[in-house]
């Protein structure tokens, strides 16, 4: 009887140490989601460093998106899309096909002899 | 007691053990994930509101000619309707003081405005300068208070205008270094800002000054 126990004891001791060797090095823990914050922090770096040279005003003032697209597109890998609106009181609609939609806004007060403040509004979709 | 059951004691402290190897795994592997985000979404607060106190000081620059208080309020109260009333809030003091070219020994009228956009309203403004104070018992918010000093002057010289006013927070003080140097005019934009995230806040007080 003594000696069953025994075996049943080492028995259950390596069950346990195999199970957890196999189980940690299999855990899954939860995803924590970074994708949104880190292209949010990617287009307003973009937006900022266009601003600095002082070209985003430039297109704003000129209502001219397209060029402010190409400007864009060191900043982002191909694989990336995105599109530019600007917004005075109303934003432009606009529509996506993919689910996974990242915006980012940036604020301008307008210009030397042009005060008019715009919202650009950077998405970003794969 | 225990001689007679050294096996079993292995395996509970063997359970024991798996249990808080398994929690540290989760801890850290999890825990630097969230760190992390967190670090990134501060970092994005910091910069919407580096760009903000950058567009802030822009605009004493651009609107210097035309009325700069209107500007600042118009754009902040802009922000705010955006996306910015939704997850962040904003909370802005501004003074302005302004004059135009210092004579020799002449009287120089210097206009002085303030804005409130703190959200809530403040009392007890107090404007002190060269010697000279003005009162003013309330200011509500999204409100301006205008006024104006006079100094005179035979050289450069470096004055300051100091505010002070309560809140329901409590009593806040400012100096706002007025320099004047003769044959030119200028502007002074000071601003008191901050930027309320859900669980950051980032706040600055700068001042801003152009020749004129």
């Amino acid at each position: 009887m003594k000696g069953m126990l025994k075996s049943l004891e080492v028995a259950i001791s390596l069950i346990t140490v195999l199970g957890f060797v196999v189980w940690y090095f299999n855990i899954e823990t939860p995803q924590v989601e970074f994708e949104s914050v880190d292209w949010k922090l990617k287009g307003l770096n973009a937006l900022k460093a266009i601003d600095n040279r002082n070209e985003l005003r430039k297109y704003i003032l000129s209502n001219d998106t397209a060029s402010l697209q190409s400007e864009l597109s060191p900043y982002f890998p191909s694989t990336v899309n995105y599109t530019v609106v600007f917004c005075s009181a109303t934003c432009p609609a606009v529509s996506f096909t993919s689910e996974k939609v990242f915006s980012i806004n940036y604020f301008t007060a307008g210009d030397f002899g042009n005060i008019t403040s715009t919202e650009v509004v950077l998405y970003v979709y794969e | 007691m225990f001689t007679n059951r050294k096996g079993q004691m292995f395996i509970i402290v063997g359970v024991i053990l798996v249990v808080l190897f398994a929690t540290l795994k989760i801890y850290y592997t999890n825990g630097s994930d969230v760190k992390r985000k967190q670090y990134l979404e501060e970092s994005l607060e910091k910069g919407k509101f580096l760009a903000l106190k950058q567009e802030a000081k822009k605009i004493v620059d651009m609107a210097y000619d035309q009325n700069t208080v209107t500007s600042v309020q118009n754009f902040f109260n802009f922000v705010n309707d955006k996306s910015y009333g939704k997850d962040l809030s904003l909370e802005l003091f501004f003074v302005k003081a302004n004059f135009s070219t210092v004579s020799n020994n002449t009287n120089t009228s210097m206009n002085v405005s303030v804005l409130n956009m703190m959200g809530k309203g403040i009392s007890n403004l107090n404007l002190t300068f060269n010697g000279t104070s003005q009162l003013l018992s309330s200011l509500g918010d999204n409100s301006t208070y205008l006024t104006n000093f006079t100094f005179n002057t035979s050289a450069d010289i470096n004055y300051t205008l100091a505010v002070s006013y309560s809140t329901s927070s409590g009593n806040t003080n400012y100096t706002v270094s007025v320099p004047v140097i003769l044959n030119k005019g200028r502007v002074i934009g000071f601003y008191d800002l901050a930027l309320i995230g859900s669980s950051t806040k980032h706040q600055d007080v700068f001042q801003e000054n152009y020749l004129v």
